[in-house]
């Protein structure tokens, strides 16, 4: 398989090259960006926004870091930019909205997901973003240390360490939540 | 607190599953649609820079001349191809799933193990060579089974994805330990212990006592098979029947073994486990490791069926310990111990290509690596010091100062000298001389190739030459016996010639001096007849030196002799200096050298 690096060198040029990078990066982009801002439309939008601004930028992509820490970088500025255009009295309509529906129709499963959305409540922003990241985004370690600045071992363990936390959490009894 | 290092994979799950949220169908193709038809219209660079006619034609004909030699595939005007030496990755760090087990410690022991009191090693540099410097995973396999010292099995299947990352070998247990993975989150472990003559058997230990042991029939032999392990929490160890977790346990003559999967349950099945145990075979070496290198030179050029070349002036360090042929890659390995230290060395490949895309030799390094061009007569070559190491759970590039590689592209062979050894044993210029020596191994080899010489039988009958107990003959005496002219320095530094002997069986001529110096010649009829260009001393440092025109090799290192040797006028000569260094250093030699008339 080609390599993103390759694609990317190519994009700027080649549709075939950055059809191909779309395909790879296009889903994650957009759950990554519902993950934050919990609204179809506005996923859809950012995620538009952000393959604009990689084709018009992606001359200036450097492959010494991963490719994916490069989009994501603009996918979370592309999301910031979203929140500050929002006016004071607006509100987004789907904040923390209970994931997929159609996962959340289901019976069985709907509990266990309401108990992880409780919990996820509680983590701070900080938290939830490495989460999003790596469940959402299906970064790899390497690329979120990457995108964050840390070693991709520092990554892995304040991962393993939250995912810790959070299973202790929903196991509480739901009195003690 | 520590994090646990088996993060529930029913959390994961339900995360991966709370985050998959798709867009309306119709979305993602269409914006794909209108980006990639935006890529279609750009205008082609050349177009808006060349806008008259004649502009036009220049590009289209640079164009086309440079489609022709760099993408077609790219050839020179003789039709040669040319690939890419070096492909540097996007990161140092590449995503490589993290062993469960380590890999520190066997390599430790293996490179100890090959540390000789006579060896010049720079502390600093010991220092460098972690445990962690590996070539392939396939080699520390062959490292941690040396180490085990019985006969250990590997997978001959596994199910898709899984890779080797990490093998080690416990000193204390006797446990092999293989790590497999397929992601960040799934991996298997196998562990095999000999009991034949142990009173205990560490890889038996028992399972919670609310676990539900089943039994598993792995080919003739019976298993346990159990979901669930021992974590740790704290100072508390406590049973889990996490799903995740699932062992095989068996024992097949006098080895126990234990099959580990942690990871998502849906991945991978009980009777996956079996498989996996009743597929364990012998270790298959790694047919690119010296391991298996057991050909001669002729025979590697009669398997891959094109001309081997051969470095003509290989260091009088480094011993020829045999070739091998990779029919699948149609590449060629010549591999040289570094005298008395068979972990270090040089390995020589080359590889016909017909494709650019088609060098398998032309493998990745990372985008840290500092490539350094130098000329190889008139070919432009590569050098890179450095190797991939796994640390973190990840494939790392680290500039490794031990691991040096030259390649260079000669016609359609991509060539590669690599050398793993303490660091300045092969310098740049050492290796950029080493290839330029490169030529067909039927022609003629120059000095300092290595012969080794048998002790003769009758070495024991007569006083030996070379000791200045015996030099009881003068300048005058010594010419007469060996019959050709013998060469005297004008300048001596410190020395004082003491007497001379000769060897007829070698027709070497030896000169003592007092305070350590010995002048040694031989007429040089061949490398062949040439017993003085046999190996000198295991361990030494080298570099090539200049004596006016003449090209010499220098032998060098804190605790053995010095030697300056080369040819001239179809004499071989060797200086050597085995007292204080301090006292005469290479100018002097060279100096010593350059007086001999």
């Amino acid at each position: 398989m080609t390599s993103d690096k390759k694609l990317a060198l190519n994009a700027a040029h080649d549709p075939k090259a950055f059809g191909d990078l779309f395909d790879r990066y296009a889903l994650r982009i957009y759950r990554y960006c519902y993950s934050r801002v919990q609204h179809h439309e506005s996923a859809e939008d950012i995620t538009a926004q952000v393959f604009q601004d990689a084709l018009e930028h992606i001359d200036q992509y450097k492959p010494l870091a991963p490719f994916a820490a490069w989009l994501f970088t603009i996918a979370r500025r592309r999301v910031t930019d979203h929140y500050r255009r929002l006016k004071p009295t607006e509100e987004l309509s789907e904040e923390f909205s209970q994931g997929n529906p159609e996962i959340l129709a289901g019976v069985i499963q709907q509990e266990d997901l309401q108990s992880l959305e409780h919990s996820l409540r509680k983590l701070d922003e900080d938290d939830l973003e490495l989460l999003r990241l790596r469940f959402a985004a299906g970064m790899r370690y390497k690329e979120i240390a990457a995108l964050v600045d840390k070693t991709p071992g520092a990554v892995k363990t304040a991962t393993y360490r939250l995912l810790d936390r959070l299973k202790a959490d929903m196991e509480k009894p739901d009195d003690a939540q | 607190m520590m994090p646990n290092k088996n993060p529930d994979h029913n959390l994961i799950k339900k995360l991966r599953q709370y985050f998959e949220v798709d867009p309306r169908p119709d979305f993602l193709p269409a914006l794909k649609d209108d980006l990639v038809d935006q890529v279609a219209d750009k205008p082609s660079p050349l177009h808006r820079q060349q806008p008259r006619k004649t502009a036009f034609i220049l590009a289209s004909a640079l164009t086309a001349l440079v489609l022709l030699l760099f993408i077609t595939p790219v050839r020179d005007a003789i039709g040669q191809i040319f690939v890419e030496l070096f492909h540097q990755t996007e990161s140092d760090s590449i995503p490589h799933p993290p062993a469960q087990t380590l890999i520190a410690g066997t390599a430790t022991a293996e490179y100890q193990a090959t540390i000789t009191p006579n060896q010049v090693v720079n502390p600093d540099y010991e220092a460098t060579i972690g445990p962690d410097s590996v070539f392939t995973a396939e080699m520390i396999l062959f490292q941690v089974e040396r180490s085990s010292g019985y006969d250990m099995l590997e997978p001959a299947f596994l199910p898709d994805g899984f890779e080797l990352t990490g093998a080690s070998f416990d000193w204390e247990t006797g446990i092999v330990h293989l790590a497999y993975d397929l992601d960040d989150e799934n991996s298997l472990t196998i562990n095999q212990e000999p009991i034949s003559e142990a009173e205990r058997c560490d890889l038996c230990i028992e399972f919670g006592s609310d676990t539900n042991v089943s039994a598993a029939q792995i080919g003739d032999l019976e298993g346990e098979y159990v979901k669930g392990g021992w974590k740790e929490d704290g100072s508390n160890r406590y049973w889990t029947s996490d799903p995740g977790i699932q062992t095989l346990r068996w024992q097949s003559d006098d080895i126990a073994f234990d099959l580990q999967f942690q990871g998502d349950p849906d991945q991978i099945s009980q009777s996956d486990l079996v498989k996996i145990a009743e597929n364990l075979v012998n270790r298959i070496p790694d047919p690119a490791s010296q391991e298996v290198a057991t050909l001669s030179v002729e025979e590697v050029e009669q398997a891959a069926g094109f001309d081997v070349l051969v470095p003509s002036k290989v260091p009088s360090i480094f011993r020829f310990s045999g070739g091998s042929y990779l029919p699948e890659e149609n590449m060629t390995l010549l591999f040289y111990d570094l005298v008395g230290h068979h972990t270090h060395g040089l390995r020589i490949a080359q590889e016909p290509i017909t494709e650019t895309d088609d060098c398998d030799l032309c493998s990745e390094i990372g985008p840290a690596a500092n490539i350094q061009s130098v000329q190889i007569g008139d070919t432009p070559g590569e050098l890179v010091n450095g190797v991939w190491i796994f640390e973190d759970g990840y494939k790392k590039w680290k500039n490794d100062p031990w691991m040096v590689r030259l390649r260079w592209q000669s016609n359609d062979t991509v060539m590669e000298i690599m050398f793993f050894g303490p660091p300045m044993t092969m310098t740049k210029s050492n290796m950029v001389h080493l290839a330029e020596s490169m030529a067909s191994s039927n022609a003629p080899l120059a000095l300092f190739n290595i012969t080794p010489t048998a002790p003769s039988s009758e070495t024991s009958m007569i006083a030996d030459p070379s000791k200045i107990n015996n030099a009881d003959m003068t300048l005058e005496e010594v010419e007469e016996a060996a019959g050709f002219d013998i060469i005297t320095p004008t300048y001596l530094a410190n020395q004082e010639f003491y007497g001379a002997n000769f060897d007829p069986r070698s027709n070497i001529v030896y000169l003592f001096y007092l305070n350590g110096l010995t002048i040694r010649q031989e007429p040089y009829t061949g490398i062949a007849d040439c017993d003085l260009c046999a190996v000198v001393r295991s361990g030494a440092r080298f570099r090539y030196v200049e004596i006016g025109d003449i090209e010499a090799e220098y032998l060098y290192g804190a605790q053995m002799t010095q030697h300056l040797r080369w040819q001239e006028n179809n004499t071989f000569f060797d200086i050597i200096y085995d007292h204080d260094p301090s006292e005469l250093e290479l100018d002097d030699l060279i100096a010593i050298a350059e007086s001999l008339q």
